[in-house]
């Protein structure tokens, strides 16, 4: 390489590197201010609550709809079954995220319970769009669901919504457990919740699924073999030997009629039953009435109290 | 049949003519800065062909207070903070997998070598894939994007280190140990993906390429990198030149020859390497663009290198436009994308200029 070139080069590394510096100042100086990721952990830390909010996140919706904040939301997501009428713009498919459309609705904060990437996350806070966080799935809780309640009613200025949804819960919660309790008689049913077509996926310890068991005094047979979302084996299922079979919707009933299923108690008695559509999909306040439903059908009927908020739309998803 | 007479005369005139390919070369700038301004007009909200040219026009000192300001702010928004960075992005990738693929071919004396054959893809591709299965986050924000960068340039040099023998590095030895390495790194991708498969989706998103997302504060520091590199490797067109001509030829005209493969080895692993970080893996740029060039401005790196980063900067624009633009809601990975488009279009142009003829 001769001088001349090196010459050149310098006066490039500098051009580029000044011209890259005015660039991020410049930049920088027209942000309106970042927007901040906001979890249940962190809270929401400003008195005045936001009316311009765009949810990704099917349960999210669905309890700012239960909380009676539903006119603060300006977008939702392709997921979202409750409210039904649903009429607010749809501005995502995950994984991929409309960011224009997102930005166009002006929001000041984007829900989401699914890990986005880093690089869809931070064009909304280049935006000065809030992003909140919420846990879903795997490692949620009951506890989880009523902590998200309280957030979403700072967040929407309806905390005492949220008050009366929690203790609903926890009231709805305390008399689905006495009452199965009783009718078991000290000897629960052994159930197994059928979550995958493809494979036996199913539920273990540590998933809103296995509390929903737990509530109902029914024993998971998945329970105490792994945590989270997982493929039992056949062998497992056959071992446990369930006494009664949740079979989500999407699976074929014919799958029952081979091994391992087809020697269990619950196919041999008929006590199969098929889940209503989309329940135990998210984990929100809605789910007292699956716990509910899961406890009718394990030992019997029984009721819980009315919903404390009036709503146009009923949340029990079978009522 | 006229017409392919006529392309082959056109074609012969350009590579004949000094002036002419200086004038191609503008052309090709000019059709850069349209593609540039079409697409910032393109997303799935409408702003006026104008508003577009405002906000431009408002960004650049001095001119912008004669302009009109005939937007929203959220219009401002959407141009400058998410159309920009991603039409820039497609430039600065575009161009760095063009001009890479160049200089790759050109050391390698190989047509089918691109940048991605030196181990570079997949150890971006490991290092981003980790952090999508292993959930790491050690890096802040941009982890998945350092990591990739590290990785990648990690398995150049270990490709490389482990290519060298008595201070040369044997190109086809090297090609060799770049493709073993990529399938090695690729089986521990695969493990890994398998280790998880719910995160496969995501991860399969970063391996097809994406230029949405890209945002300023990662594609500031990745353009400076890549101009630089982009840069000094323009400057070594004689050299090159003459490495593609084989190295006892290179070191009769004077050229340091593992030198000059080291250094060019290392800028395009530098400026790829930063360009995937932030797009994941984007093919068939690095492979076809190189040629795109050759076929129309001839041998020369003088005129190959900055014709494969132009072509390579509108193709990756335009292919992004139809990422963007073909399911309304739904960005499709642009690598699907440019394999879809890119080989027809590619067949055609050698059809029609190389007239079923290749060669340097």
């Amino acid at each position: 390489m001769n001088r001349t070139n090196k010459t050149i080069i310098a006066v490039v590394v500098v051009v580029v590197l000044l011209a890259g510096g005015i660039g991020y100042v410049h930049y920088a100086s027209n942000l309106k201010g970042k927007g901040v990721i906001l979890t249940v952990q962190s809270g929401y830390n400003s008195t005045v609550p936001m009316t311009r909010i765009v949810s990704l996140d099917p349960g999210a919706t669905a309890t700012i709809y239960g909380l009676g904040a539903y006119k603060d939301l300006v977008g939702g997501n392709s997921y979202d079954l409750y409210p039904p009428n649903e009429t607010l713009p749809n501005v995502t498919d995950y994984p991929a995220m409309d960011v224009e459309q997102i930005v166009n609705l002006s929001p000041q904060a984007v829900i989401s319970f699914t890990n986005y990437s880093a690089g869809q996350v931070s064009e909304l806070l280049n935006a000065s769009i809030d992003y909140i966080f919420l846990s879903a799935g795997s490692g949620s809780s009951i506890q989880l669901i009523e902590k998200q309640n309280t957030f979403l009613g700072e967040l929407t200025g309806t905390e005492k919504n949220a008050t009366l949804m929690n203790n609903w819960m926890n009231t709805s919660l305390n008399d689905l457990k006495n009452n199965a309790t009783k009718m078991a008689n000290g000897k629960p049913l052994k159930g197994f919740y059928y979550l995958s077509q493809d494979k036996l996926w199913t539920t273990g310890n540590n998933t809103f699924e296995n509390q929903y068991f737990q509530y109902s005094d029914i024993i998971n047979i998945a329970g105490n073999i792994s945590s989270g979302f997982y493929q039992i084996s056949p062998g497992e299922i056959e071992n446990g030997s369930p006494q009664i079979l949740f079979v989500n919707d999407y699976v074929n009933l014919s799958r029952l009629n081979s091994q391992p299923f087809a020697d269990t108690p619950a196919v041999k008695d008929g006590r199969v039953y098929v889940t209503p559509p989309n329940a135990f999909d998210e984990p929100d306040f809605r789910d007292i009435y699956m716990i509910q439903w899961m406890v009718d059908k394990a030992y019997g009927n029984v009721t819980i109290p009315e919903f404390p908020i009036h709503l146009k739309y009923s949340p029990d998803p079978l009522g | 049949m006229r017409s392919m007479i006529k392309y082959r005369t056109f074609r012969t005139y350009i590579q004949g003519h000094e002036g002419a390919k200086y004038l191609t070369l503008i052309f090709l700038f000019l059709l850069l800065v349209l593609s540039i301004i079409f697409s910032s007009f393109i997303g799935s909200v409408h702003i006026s062909f104008i508003s577009v040219l405002q906000i431009y026009g408002s960004q650049i000192p001095l001119i912008s207070r004669f302009l009109p300001e005939n937007y929203t702010t959220t219009q401002y928004t959407i141009i400058a903070s998410i159309r920009e960075p991603e039409v820039l992005g497609g430039l600065v990738v575009g161009a760095s997998l063009g001009i890479g693929g160049a200089v790759i071919q050109s050391i390698f004396r190989n047509p089918i070598t691109e940048p991605y054959i030196i181990g570079l893809s997949s150890g971006a591709a490991l290092g981003a894939v980790m952090t999508i299965i292993l959930g790491l986050t050690f890096l802040g924000l941009y982890t998945q994007q350092l990591l990739a960068f590290i990785f990648a340039m990690a398995s150049v040099l270990a490709v490389y280190m482990f290519a060298l023998r008595g201070g040369k590095a044997h190109p086809t030895y090297m090609l060799l140990t770049g493709v073993a390495l990529s399938f090695f790194l690729s089986a521990i991708v695969a493990l890994l993906l398998f280790s998880n498969i719910n995160l496969e989706n995501e991860a399969f998103f970063w391996l097809l390429g994406s230029l949405e997302n890209i945002n300023w504060l990662e594609l500031f520091p990745v353009t400076a990198v890549v101009i630089l590199c982009s840069f000094i490797l323009a400057t070594q067109y004689r050299e090159l030149d003459a490495l593609q001509m084989g190295d006892t030829h290179a070191r009769s005209v004077g050229v340091n020859v593992e030198r000059t493969k080291g250094l060019s080895i290392f800028l395009v692993a530098l400026s790829v390497s930063a360009s995937v970080s932030i797009s994941g893996l984007i093919g068939f740029v690095g492979l076809i663009m190189p040629h795109v060039s050759r076929i129309i401005f001839g041998g020369s790196n003088r005129f190959v290198l900055p014709g494969s980063a132009i072509t390579g900067a509108i193709f990756l624009i335009l292919a992004d436009d139809i990422a963007r633009g073909a399911v309304v809601g739904v960005v499709i990975p642009i690598g699907i994308i440019t394999g879809i488009i890119g080989v027809p279009f590619f067949l055609l142009i050698m059809r029609k200029m190389a007239g079923g003829k290749y060669g340097t």
